[in-house]
């Protein structure tokens, strides 16, 4: 049973939702979005006869590059190839152009001019995805608008739930056992020193670069950074009693057929019901958003 | 267009000459904001086959490259392995990945 004992649990209700936590709805104008990208992706090749903006053109290199196939997109303004794309413009299957690719100089003959034209946006463009129940663009502009607003509402939730779960550990008021405490932040700072190094990253090189640190200045930082995790299981616990949520015997027996008893497994499963218990709480606060 | 791979087709859809794989996972939240900067690069560049794959299931080939975080981009010329880069970006960043793997 854990020492450290939470002595005041902040009210969860009272953590303003961050300003940053990304809006999840998604109005009409990101529909046509959507619904454009859907043609893009559908979109008909074409064999171009003068390279325009938007195509891809294939070119056989001499000076550089000359083992592949090079490949310039005008327009788009790939890194290195900015000369390329603009000295290709209007040039026909066969020219050369001498120009720049990755800063070094280079005769490009055009092999083939590749158009994509996207799909008009009709019924035949939904069909052709094969979604179950949607064959008009009325009934794809819904679908892809509930599915998408479905992903970001989880997205914003987690990091919601992430937010509720720091300022309850960081907000509650706690009745240390500082022995426990130590003991706890010590192995899991060993453990941390250990996957490091199988990682095959030297945590003794300090960030702003001054003098390596020692095995004992490492510990320390890492079991700092370890100690808002500590807490964080007694806060889990004292969440959990509030909720009136229980380590009962089925919770018990799923856990030690997973070799997971004792301490352990009742702070893994209370941590585990807090995350989840955070999580239906933003999904409930983001759905009462304008 | 994006094909996804799976452990048995993958050796056979990275022999091209450009490829990129993007190597997601189940409950990702960096390769669900990927994936629509991923589906527009796919839509507009010709001649680089764009390939998915969920190394949450297929671990063959996660632990066959070594890939430990999520989203990881393999850049393939001619089968081989020339380039990569973990985590989430725009477009413009993809942009600069493509042209290590098209350019240098």
């Amino acid at each position: 049973m854990m020492k450290t004992k939470v002595t005041k649990l902040y009210d969860v209700a009272l953590i303003p939702t961050p300003e940053d936590i990304p809006e999840w709805r998604v109005d009409e104008a990101a529909v046509d979005g959507l619904v454009k990208a859907l043609a893009v992706q559908h979109a008909v090749e074409t064999q171009g006869d003068a390279v325009q903006t938007g195509d891809t053109v294939f070119c056989a290199a001499r000076g550089a590059l000359e083992d592949r196939t090079v490949l310039v997109y005008p327009g788009r303004s790939i890194p290195g190839a900015e000369q390329a794309e603009k000295a290709l413009l209007g040039a026909g299957c066969g020219d050369t152009v001498k120009t720049e690719l990755a800063g070094s100089p280079v005769s490009l003959t055009v092999q083939r001019i590749v158009r994509r034209t996207p799909a008009p946006i009709d019924d035949r463009l939904v069909r052709e995805e094969k979604i179950d129940g949607v064959e008009t663009v009325a009934a794809y502009r819904a679908y892809i608008k509930e599915k998408t607003q479905e992903q970001n509402r989880s997205l914003s939730a987690k990091h919601l739930s992430a937010a509720l779960h720091d300022a309850l550990v960081e907000k509650s008021d706690y009745q240390v056992d500082e022995e426990e405490q130590e003991a706890w932040t010590d192995k899991a700072a060993k453990e941390m020193l250990k996957m490091y190094e199988q990682e095959g990253i030297d945590p003794h090189i300090p960030e702003d670069g001054t003098d390596f640190l020692t095995d004992e200045e490492v510990l320390a930082q890492f079991k700092e950074s370890l100690r808002s995790q500590y807490l964080s299981l007694a806060m889990s616990r004292a969440f959990c009693e509030q909720q009136g949520v229980t380590f009962g015997p089925e919770e018990q027996k799923l856990y030690a057929e997973n070799g997971c008893t004792g301490d352990e497994a009742e702070s893994g499963f209370m941590e585990s019901k807090t995350w989840e218990i955070l999580y239906n709480i933003a999904m409930e606060r983001l759905e009462g958003t304008k | 267009m994006i094909t996804e791979a799976t452990a048995q087709t993958f050796d056979r859809l990275i022999d091209t000459e450009y490829a990129v794989v993007d190597c997601y996972g189940d409950f990702c939240g960096a390769c669900v904001m990927l994936e629509p900067v991923y589906k527009e690069a796919a839509a507009d560049m010709a001649g680089i086959r764009f390939i998915e794959i969920n190394i949450s299931h297929e671990w063959d080939i996660a632990e066959r490259f070594g890939i430990d975080a999520m989203p990881t981009l393999l850049f393939f010329r001619n089968g081989r392995e020339v380039h990569r880069i973990e985590g989430s970006m725009d477009r413009e960043e993809l942009n600069r990945q493509i042209a290590v793997m098209l350019y240098n």
